[in-house]
């Protein structure tokens, strides 16, 4: 066990710049997640933690030790990959025990070791199967007990579900979150699937072209995301994020023809506003601050116990998640409601403003004379 | 695609036809080999009463057991010496970034293309120079760099999985224990494949062993069966018996690892 810190970390391919400027510390014992879409640089950052690619700048300390341009096996750090990489010719049994024959432990611990990291992982009956006699679920399980079985000072994942089905995936995470916290191993882990990163994370990073994002603790950062990449990256369906103008004062900005008061005035060039799915209602009545929109529902998702409902308003698009099985048609109009406490508002580089929308039961109002107009 | 009927049944004829041109002329001299003198010359491909005695005269007419041995001995070296360079060289071009490794690796290549007569007077002029005439060292040593070879297996450490690579490193293999103990025993199939092809390559040889050697000390058996044609050409059941001892071993050895060919087109016809 062991914390790890990033200094300033930079990998460039030619020249193009995969990971640049990576500076973070992960606390003994922490679960953390990078995540982040295809060619962000999360795989290429924990290869340099693993000694896989050589940083071409920066600083990596395990432990308080500067590892930074260490050979893989001088840095005591195990790694589980996406496909497993499991030895094809060698039994399970030799599988798990390569690294400790290799570093020259005698038989008898290897044997030792072998049996305890299998009776933990619950794979003391495939001991002397080959890889391929294995189903993936099995594999991915063979998998993380090499990498346990050398106790390391740190584990790395890189993304070591993504090969297993649905409902195999949902029991894997929950397993591998377990036993991080029986081991209390320093645990660094590589997705691209935000629900494995929301639902296994202590903290996580959440990087684009080669940069991190933002860090921080899964709900934080889906509730407070940095800014727009963040907001759309977390969170499924994605937030909606609409093009908003500037309104008659400076405490308010205009979504179309709908005024979204301001709490507080700004000289901030506000470009656009960002609502969650789920903070869109069809009943105004649980809302603090309800602001009206006035919306075509062109398409229906029934998932079952809720609905997703695409929709427009005044020219942009979005989604709503409701309750309810199977009420609402679409090619009907309604009138939708956003949670305004939870609007988000984005300047033109894409950075969140801190910004709250004001009460907006004036605007309800509003809303309401123009139907009853109709 | 499947044929027609009527052109299946051509092409078995044609498969037929090719298949017999190879095997009657083995049958033949297998059955000649075990026939008593009074039967040599009958239309019967095999023999009434089988006989050893061909290979007894064959071993005492000319000495035999040292073509064989030489044969063994140099196509041994030399296959085992071609094996262990084509994997460093291959493993080296596959795997080790350097300068020049481009245009290293197109010489290599562009070295298949030169034939071998071309460079066999060259050759010839510096095995004299070495004072290696008629010794092993002439038949081993200018065959040892196989450029098919590292072709060959540099285009299967490429296509090996990058990430059990990987996983050998972390589990703290370095280049040689990541070589002999993961990648080489994933590629056996391959290297009895290209032990095949160099084997046969090698046992059936025959210009340039007859160019280098000139005594029974280093004279190798496809040699050994020339020279007895020309000294006793009319014991054609002798010669015969030469002949089934030279094609034997090639033959052993094709058994031996088609398994493992026939695993390496299988197993390349399977998805991961």
């Amino acid at each position: 066990m062991a914390t790890i810190s990033f200094q300033a970390l930079e990998k460039k391919f030619g020249d193009f710049t995969a990971v640049d400027t990576f500076s973070l510390d992960v606390a003994d014992g922490e679960f953390l997640v990078l995540v982040g879409p295809s060619g962000c640089g999360k795989t290429t950052t924990l290869r340099m933690l693993a000694g896989l690619e050589d940083p071409s700048g920066g600083e990596i300390l395990l432990g308080g030790d500067a590892i930074t341009h260490r050979l893989p096996r001088e840095r005591n750090i195990a790694m589980v990959f996406q496909n497993y990489a499991l030895y094809p010719h060698m039994s399970v049994r030799e599988n798990v025990g390569f690294a400790l024959k290799l570093a020259g432990v005698n038989k008898a611990d290897i044997e030792r070791r072998v049996k305890e990291a299998a009776d933990l992982m619950e794979i003391g009956q495939l001991l002397d199967r080959k890889p391929r006699e294995l189903s993936g679920g099995q594999r991915q399980r063979v998998a993380v007990c090499r990498a346990i079985v050398r106790s390391p000072q740190a584990f790395l994942f890189d993304e070591p579900l993504s090969n297993l089905d649905a409902k195999l995936r949902v029991v894997a995470r929950a397993e591998i979150r377990r036993l991080q916290k029986r081991l209390g191993t320093t645990t660094v882990y590589v997705t691209h699937d935000q629900v494995e990163a929301m639902t296994m994370a202590d903290r996580m990073v959440i990087m684009n072209q080669g940069r991190i994002q933002q860090v921080g603790r899964p709900l934080d950062i889906y509730q407070q995301p940095a800014n727009r990449f963040v907001a759309t990256f977390i969170g499924n369906p994605p937030m909606n994020v609409m093009t908003v103008k500037p309104g008659a004062s400076a405490d308010e900005v205009v979504l179309g023809t709908v005024r979204v008061p301001l709490r507080t005035g700004t000289d901030a060039k506000i470009d656009a506003l960002g609502v969650r799915p789920e903070d869109i209602h069809l009943n105004p009545s649980q809302l603090r601050n309800p602001i009206a929109i006035d919306a075509v529902i062109d398409f229906v998702e029934d998932l079952g116990a809720e609905a997703l409902l695409h929709a427009e308003v005044e020219g942009h698009r979005f989604i709503a998640r409701v309750a309810g099985r199977g009420e609402q048609v679409a090619g009907t109009r309604q009138t939708l409601y956003m949670a305004g406490e939870h609007l988000c508002f984005f300047d033109g580089p894409g950075a969140r403003l801190g910004l709250h929308a004001r009460d907006g039961v004036m605007e309800l109002e509003q809303h309401r004379t123009r139907l009853a107009a109709q | 695609m499947t044929l027609s009927a009527p052109w299946r049944t051509v092409g078995h004829i044609v498969l037929l036809v090719l298949c017999l041109s190879v095997l009657i002329p083995m049958a033949v001299a297998l059955g000649t080999a075990f026939k008593p003198a009074n039967e040599v010359f009958a239309i019967q491909p095999w023999p009434d009463h089988p006989t050893l005695a061909n290979f007894f005269r064959l071993f005492d007419k000319a000495p035999f057991h040292l073509y064989i041995w030489n044969s063994v001995g140099t196509t041994g070296l030399r296959v085992g010496g071609q094996l262990v360079i084509a994997v460093l060289c291959a493993y080296a071009f596959a795997r080790f970034q350097f300068r020049g490794r481009e245009a290293l690796f197109g010489i290599v290549l562009g070295a298949m293309m030169i034939p071998h007569t071309l460079t066999m007077i060259p050759i010839y002029i510096m095995v004299a120079k070495l004072d290696w005439f008629d010794t092993w060292q002439a038949l081993i040593v200018p065959n040892l760099a196989m450029p098919f070879g590292v072709f060959l297996l540099r285009q299967h450490f490429k296509a090996f999985p990058r990430e059990l690579f990987d996983a050998a490193e972390i589990d703290g293999a370095g280049h040689w224990r990541a070589l002999w103990m993961v990648v080489l025993p994933n590629l056996k199939p391959v290297l009895a494949a290209l032990s095949i092809i160099l084997f046969i390559d090698c046992w059936n040889e025959y210009f340039w062993p007859l160019l280098v050697t000139e005594s029974p000390a280093s004279r190798t058996i496809q040699i050994g069966i020339r020279e007895f044609i020309e000294t006793d050409f009319s014991d054609y059941s002798a010669l015969m018996a030469g002949v089934t001892l030279a094609s034997l071993p090639a033959l052993a050895i094709f058994f031996f690892f088609q398994r493992q060919v026939m695993d390496t087109f299988v197993a390349s016809g399977i998805k991961g």
